[in-house]
């Protein structure tokens, strides 16, 4: 019965530590009974492009669905397209898992109903859009887009073509968030004023010269649409802290964040009319990334609310805070806690879901929306939204300016900001 | 007589005999003054507001490095000139200069493909206008055609960077080109219908298919005839492409309200034959859009159709229809669909929301078919309300099966109408069967039914396990302060031994979260001090250290001299849990003196918590304690139990404690560890004692 400093008892604490700490692992569905278990017309088939660690993460959440049925993979490195085809197999129990170097090919195939897009964040829209043009279904991870107007794209040819796309921002479908959300909205913590976000410090990458291109890589296809430049290993292991590939910590995790602040503040379809962003960028002397370390970004909605996201300290110390005239929420990313002021709100939470290391829930509701052709929770516009926010901080900060920003027309008051909203895409992708 | 202004305006010439000349001479002088001012004007405004048009000393220099610059050497050249980039904003002057440097990096013929890359950006983020040709002749290039494109793209003059890279595609390869077209279509200018329509004549596949997305992109009716007048004359191959093209002509007549005109395209693509589903099921949604009645029509014709292959994505648009009797009609129409169908309709009635379609949904909320009765009831949650909760407890009392079960509790839950509706459910409890009261309850705990925990409290009490484990897993989490005496009479009183358990967790909980523990506190011993129940005192003995407290304490005391050795047990249990150090005095004479081996490692158990949470306040006093545990420690385990909470205290005092330990051999390798520990964590403030520790135990 004794209670630990913050108020857990210990039993609580280890099972806690226990969900989150133990990684989602691939156990055979011939051992969960899956195999045979639902009729083929309900089968929805998957193919994933881009086989990387973060698709490792999250593919047992999608192979934990009877109705999913994963039949190809898509990557440029022969190593990961071996890999990911072995645990495939070893999942289903046979040989079938067809793969490619070019997603395309794995696009044209018609038995493909809907694709799992885990790339880097450089392919994320480019991906979707040519997976929406190829009618697939599309669950794709955040962030999003790399620029602005190719969140407009993606939106826009999501819509055209009628796709059902799911955001991997998958704290929409975590109960601390939804919770937190719902508290915000149900007035407990009074007006909202203030929400605070933090991510953690990034890192700055020492130069490293070019080498030759290893075996097993298709590094025309790595780049994809981003300018042309020579193989740097360093570069490529580290791609999201260049401007280039990623956009650095504020934009890979901050998204996460204003995605809920966005859904606490009902601003799903349009956004913050200002933005601030300063930080410290890596000595160029030493170092060849260009993505922030450390920084402050500011946003402001036209109804007074400001976000604020911090990008410092240690990886475990990610939040977010909602902070009204009468109290404040929090919940912290990497224990899924939430503290509250007033306490009171606390006993207002009902049983515990999953955190959000575990996406079924969210996975789920693209499957049904699948079936339905509903709009999922973090469809495009949602997912274009709450990512600009992130990009418009930084193009603040490498612009060293504040900017104000016309939501409803996606523009600047800047007409250098502006240019920045669009990033030719190197020939042949197109978007 | 006339103003002064007047006076001004009047035209010295007399009427009629208009001299052009002098005119022409007087208007030549006026723009002439008018630039010279404007220069002036702008040079004294630079001054007054201190704007820097000279370029930085080090700017030549920066640009000479980036030359040369390759992946591995320093960005500092880079990052100059970027910092100038970025001041051009409202300064014309300096944005020339700074092209010209720029473009200068890009003809440079010493510059590498990474200075190359470098200069387009950064002329893509000030806009070139005087660098085009320049930056044409680069996107002829294979390897730099993707940067001057990103460049010309981002132009403040569209039109003429179209033209210029219009000239550059004779002399690019296959890449460059494709580049070229598609950076034509983001321009998005009328005049490149021509180039284009030349394109198209070509026999490249790939080439063919990006100028047909480039002609979608500027989408005027020009662009969409030659789309179509292509379709008509060229193989099926490019089917897709056509399509894609033509559905960017369609959207963009459509945002230019030319309705007509959209919907003849997509009609057109729509009955185009062998269409795949994604490419009709867009024109579909244009069409819908586009038609005269929001697409009603269309929708229902849709729904009474064979093809079922689009009555998913026309039921998700009905709750967009716009009009009276969309819910009448398209109830009409739900029984001759499919049960998956008749589903996605119930559920798309629902979000409309209205009297039909409530009643329809509550009939369907009875159907013989599961999947249709399902997504009834799961509707009733979504938009009913107190009115609703009878029918949905009927069918909640009625299931037998789990799935279905938990649907219906989730409608419950999710019902609107506040406490009127939580009065409403908690009415079910009343004629219900064990399982159903348990559901029921469980339902209020969701709604978080505050107004219904003395119904709650009443079931808690009941002898059958489920209900009453039910109640109090609900009352844990609504009960608060003004509820703790009648929870702490439900734990006496209770029925079923079996959950005894969790009603003293439950009611932890409430006091846990209680602003006011010395209440707490006063009513848990009270209650205590007057009950000869054995099984109700070893409860309230386990709420002791919860309520925390002098009082609570002395009670626990007092309990650990009584007779029963339960409620002995169940004192020390307490005494070992206690939040804060008061407990020491106790639990160390318990430790030193024994009544049995079993209670001595309890207490030691309860000491080293107590410790290893005053770790964060280290000092010698500290450390004495924990001596004292090793020294009346009877084995190893006992000792490792000590050297692990130890390990956390981050005082010399410990780190020597530890060493002292590490003589003996049992308890070496758990000693070595929890000197490394306390070493490296006082490092910064001990450095000598760390490292002469860590010395000793190398």
């Amino acid at each position: 019965m004794v209670k630990s400093s913050n108020g857990i008892n210990r039993r609580q604490f280890l099972n806690r530590t226990a969900t989150i700490a133990i990684a989602p692992m691939i156990v055979r569905a011939s051992v969960l009974g899956l195999n045979g278990a639902i009729a083929p017309n309900e089968r929805i088939v998957f193919g994933a492009i881009g086989v990387g660690n973060r698709a490792r993460f999250i593919l047992p959440n999608f192979l934990s669905f009877k109705e999913i049925q994963f039949a190809a993979l898509s990557d440029c490195r022969a190593d990961r397209l071996k890999s990911g085809k072995e645990m495939i197999d070893n999942f289903y129990g046979n040989t079938d898992c067809k793969t490619y170097s070019d997603f395309r090919d794995l696009l044209a195939r018609k038995d493909i109903d809907a694709v799992l897009i885990a790339t880097g964040n450089r392919w994320h829209a480019l991906a979707s859009i040519y997976a929406a043009r190829a009618g697939k279904d599309i669950y794709c991870e955040k962030p999003v887009t790399l620029y602005i107007k190719e969140g407009r794209a993606l939106v826009d040819t999501c819509k055209r073509y009628g796709t059902i796309y799911q955001a991997g921002t998958q704290r929409r479908s975590t109960a601390s968030y939804k919770f937190a959300v719902e508290m915000v909205r149900q007035g407990k913590i009074g007006k909202l004023h203030t929400v605070e976000m933090q991510v953690w410090t990034g890192p700055a990458i020492p130069h490293q010269q070019a080498t030759p291109i290893p075996e097993g890589w298709n590094y025309d296809m790595w780049l994809g649409q981003t300018p042309w430049k020579p193989f740097v290993p360093a570069r490529v292991n580290n791609w999201p802290y260049f401007f280039d590939t990623g956009d650095g910590i504020m934009t890979d995790m901050g998204c996460h964040y204003t995605d809920q602040m966005q859904w606490a503040l009902g601003t799903d379809d349009t956004g913050p009319i200002e933005f601030e962003c300063s930080g410290e960028f890596p000595d160029p002397k030493k170092y060849m990334s260009d993505t922030m370390i450390t920084g402050v970004g500011k946003c402001k909605y036209a109804n007074g609310v400001v976000g604020i996201i911090y990008q410092r300290r240690g990886f475990t110390d990610r939040y977010i805070k909602y902070i009204g005239d009468e109290g404040w929420i929090q919940v912290d990313d990497e224990t899924d806690e939430i503290k509250a002021h007033p306490k009171s709100i606390l006993s207002l939470k009902s049983a515990t879901g999953s955190s959000w290391a575990n996406a079924s829930d969210h996975i789920k509701n693209l499957l049904d929306c699948i079936k339905s052709r509903k709009q999922t929770l973090c469809h495009p516009e949602v997912a274009h939204r709450a990512n600009t926010i992130c990009l418009a901080l930084t193009i603040s900060a490498r612009l060293g300016r504040k900017l104000k920003w016309d939501p409803v027309k996606e523009q600047f008051d800047d007409e250098d900001a502006n240019r920045m909203l669009y990033r030719e895409p190197r020939a042949p992708w197109k978007v | 007589m006339k103003t002064q202004t007047e006076c001004f305006i009047v035209n010295p010439e007399p009427p009629g005999k208009f001299n052009v000349k002098g005119f022409m001479k007087k208007l030549v002088k006026s723009l002439i003054s008018i630039c010279v001012a404007l220069t002036i004007g702008f040079q004294a405004y630079c001054e007054s507001h201190k704007v820097e048009t000279d370029l930085p000393e080090n700017f030549n220099q920066a640009v000479k490095l980036v030359v040369s610059y390759q992946s591995g050497s320093s960005m500092e050249p880079l990052r100059e000139i970027e910092a100038v980039v970025v001041k051009c904003k409202g300064n014309p002057v300096l944005k020339n200069k700074v092209e010209s440097a720029l473009e200068q990096i890009i003809i440079n013929p010493l510059s590498t493909i990474e200075a190359k890359k470098f200069a387009c950006q950064q002329l893509a983020i000030i806009g070139a206008v005087n660098s085009l040709k320049s930056l044409g002749k680069l996107a002829s290039v294979e390897l730099t055609s993707g940067f001057a494109c990103m460049a010309l793209v981002n132009s403040p003059s569209p039109k003429a960077a179209s033209e210029i890279l219009a000239q550059a595609y004779r002399d690019g390869n296959l890449t460059a080109k494709i580049q070229i077209i598609n950076a034509i279509g983001n321009l998005r200018q009328p005049t490149s219908i021509p180039f284009l329509k030349q394109i198209l004549a070509e026999n490249q596949t790939q080439i063919i298919e990006s100028a047909l997305f480039a002609l979608g992109k500027i989408g005027t009716r020009e662009a969409t005839d030659a789309i179509l007048r292509f379709n008509s004359s060229k193989p099926e191959i490019y089917g897709i492409s056509v399509a894609d093209a033509l559905l960017l002509c369609a959207e963009k007549a459509a945002t230019e309200h030319r309705r007509e005109e959209a919907s003849k395209i997509y009609d057109i693509i729509f009955n185009s034959p062998n269409c795949p589903l994604h490419i009709k099921r867009a024109a579909f949604l244009g069409l819908v859009k586009t038609d005269s009645d929001g697409g009603i029509l269309r929708i229902e014709k849709t729904l009474i159709d064979r093809d079922s292959s689009l009555k998913p994505v026309a039921i998700s648009l009905i709750p967009t229809l716009k009009g009276s009797g969309i819910s009448r009609k398209f109830s009409n129409i739900l029984p001759s669909l499919s049960a998956s169908e008749q589903a996605l309709l119930v559920d798309a009635l629902a979000r409309i929301g209205d009297n039909i379609a409530l009643s329809t949904i509550q009939n369907l909320a009875i159907s013989s078919i599961p999947e249709v009765k399902f997504a009834a009831i799961t509707a009733l949650g979504n938009i009913g309300n107190e009115k609703q909760a009878g029918l949905l407890l009927k069918a909640l009392s009625e299931t037998t099966s789990p799935d279905e079960s938990r649907v219906i509790e989730t409608a419950l839950a999710s019902l609107k109408g506040g406490e009127k509706t939580d009065i409403a459910i908690a009415g079910g409890l009343q004629k219900s069967t064990p399982e159903t009261k348990a559901r029921i309850i469980n339902v209020l705990g969701r709604r978080y039914a505050t107004t219904t925990i003395p119904q709650i409290m009443r079931e808690a009490a009941s002898s059958q396990t489920a209900v009453s484990r039910a109640a109090f897993k609900v009352l844990s989490r609504m009960c608060s302060d003004r509820h703790i005496p009648a929870l702490v009479d439900g734990l006496i009183n209770l029925k079923s031994s079996q959950i005894r358990g969790e009603a003293e967790n439950a009611i932890a909980a409430v006091i846990e979260r209680s602003q006011n523990k010395k209440q707490c506190e006063s009513i848990v011993c009270e209650r205590l001090t007057n009950i000869k129940d054995i099984d109700a005192k070893v409860s309230l003995i386990n709420l002791l250290p919860v309520c925390g407290g002098k009082k609570a304490f002395e009670m626990a005391k007092l309990a650990y001299s009584d007779s029963n050795s339960n409620i002995k047990e169940a004192a020390l249990r307490a005494i070992c849990e206690w939040q804060d150090i008061s407990a020491w005095d106790c639990l160390i004479k318990i430790y030193e003196n024994p009544d049995s081996d079993s209670h001595r490692v309890l207490a030691l158990r309860g000491l080293t918590r107590i410790l290893g949470e005053e770790n964060i306040r280290p000092d010698a006093e500290l450390v004495a304690k924990y001596e004292r545990l090793i020294k009346g420690a009877k084995s190893d385990s006992d000792k490792k139990l000590v050297l692990g909470a130890l390990s956390g205290c981050h005082h010399p005092e410990a780190l020597y404690l530890a060493l002292e330990l590490v003589k003996e051999p049992t308890l070496k390798s758990e000693a070595i560890e929890a000197v490394k520990k306390i070493a490296a964590a006082i490092q910064n403030k001990y450095p000598k004692e760390a490292s002469e520790a860590l010395v000793k135990i190398k």
